[in-house]
């Protein structure tokens, strides 16, 4: 494919970190709207109900816009707001949030959509590094399904394994919530993406 | 025609007009945060005099004998849900502080049994719901005193240990049982939705609709005269 870099191309990566502490403060923020907002627009029964997980949708975006290693840190400040208020211990949910980042580093490395034309440090004429629009819609999407399910089942381990065949259908539905919300994300969070002149570079 | 000066004096004037403008905008969106702020306050201390209300209808506020250096009714607040899929608590803002110890029970709108203390801090508090599935406490249904354990599943609430054939109809209250002496009797938990039975089964299989919902939880009661120190119910596996 025209698109694809040799592997004697790639670019220079290393996570910035700046924008790995702009995610951070996302995630917090993200953290807390989901112990609040979410909580309130999606009442919950006994057991989780399909509800989008924000710092899965956060940490998925911003590993399929920029860096996946940049949301490590990010992963751990939501670990720590969400763990703070549960029974369930911190380690938990750093363990559950894992995944989505697994997830981004395993499709970015696989997959390359550098577009043709990259130079030798992986960057267009334009200037460009990573996924297009769509393509970062389509990773976000793709690593927040994963991430969301990975979560929910990790989680569900830890707390109360018998229920996990009771949780398959708010497994389903919050892979779909947190992967929608993620699709939209990805592109908005595009123009941090690494450029020769750009933010966080 | 107005002359040069008296132009310049109203060119002045504007300036002045508009930092007054900007000064007056600045006030009325701290008022209006002021205003929303009193409004939430004045709501939650609604939902507590509601919730003292019943409590005391319910004749659970300490008589004039008790000792009134001790206080027996804690009014908390809800700050958040246990994130965890799997448990149904909530986080409050009384702790050990407060005089609020693991076991305690906590009470909802109408005096109605929402949970038990699971885990205290010095200023904070966990409660186990009732709706949650590691959750049982002794009951009996009101009329037929028939004695169960009203537990907490995936699906909402159920009475365990119940014979097949015990005279108990949908529509019974449950209240609380001080059976086991960990909770106060009397206490309203739900009410019987729907009743099955197998042929060979020995014991009825009984749904409880919740008599609040769960959901909606902002203030609540913890009787914290009521058995302080008190291990935490845990549902039979």
């Amino acid at each position: 494919m025209s698109g694809l870099r040799q592997p004697d191309e790639r670019p220079s990566r290393g996570a910035s970190p700046r924008a790995a502490a702009c995610a951070t403060i996302i995630a917090l923020g993200c953290s807390v709207l989901q112990l609040s907002l979410i909580d309130a627009l999606f009442p919950a029964g006994p057991l989780a109900v399909a509800t989008p997980l924000l710092p899965v949708v956060l940490v998925a975006a911003w590993g399929a816009a920029r860096d996946p290693v940049e949301t490590v840190p990010a992963a751990i400040i939501a670990a720590a707001v969400l763990g703070a208020v549960s029974s369930e211990r911190v380690g938990w949910f750093l363990i559950a949030l894992l995944p989505t980042i697994v997830a981004v580093i395993t499709v970015r490395t696989g997959l390359d959509w550098v577009p043709a034309g990259a130079g030798a440090q992986g960057i267009d004429a334009a200037g460009d590094v990573g996924p297009s629009f769509p393509a970062a819609a389509l990773l976000g999407a793709g690593a927040a399904a994963a991430g969301a399910a990975a979560y929910v089942a990790l989680l569900t381990i830890a707390g109360e394994p018998s229920l996990f065949p009771d949780l398959l259908g708010s497994i389903v539905g919050t892979m779909l919530w947190s992967a929608g919300l993620a699709a939209a994300l990805a592109p908005l969070l595009r123009p941090l993406r690494r450029e020769r002149r750009g933010l966080f570079v | 025609m107005r002359p040069f000066s008296e132009f310049l004096l109203s060119a002045g004037e504007l300036r002045a007009l508009a930092d007054e403008n900007a000064r007056l905008k600045g006030e009325v969106a701290r008022l209006s945060s002021e205003v929303a702020a009193l409004r939430e306050e004045r709501s939650a201390s609604a939902q507590i005099e509601e919730l003292f209300s019943a409590v005391e209808r319910a004749g659970l506020l300490p008589g004039g004998s008790g000792d009134a250096e001790a206080p027996r009714i804690v009014s908390a607040s809800v700050l958040a849900r246990d994130p965890s899929p799997t448990r149904a608590e909530l986080l409050i803002d009384r702790g050990r502080a407060h005089g609020v110890y693991a076991g305690q029970p906590v009470l909802g709108p109408a005096a109605t049994l929402v949970g038990i203390v699971a885990d205290a801090s010095e200023h904070s508090a966990r409660v186990r719901l009732l709706i949650d599935v590691r959750s049982a406490v002794t009951s009996v249904v009101q009329g037929s005193r028939t004695p169960a354990a009203l537990a907490g599943t995936a699906e909402g609430l159920r009475l365990e240990f119940v014979p097949a054939g015990a005279p108990v109809a949908v529509g019974d209250v449950v209240i609380t049982s001080a059976l086991g002496g960990r909770l106060s009797a009397g206490l309203l938990a739900g009410r019987i939705a729907a009743i099955a039975t197998g042929p060979h089964d020995p014991f009825a299989t009984i749904e409880v609709e919740p008599l609040i919902d769960y959901n909606r939880l902002e203030q609540i009661l913890v009787l914290t005269g009521a058995l302080p120190g008190a291990a935490t119910a845990e549902a039979p596996r």
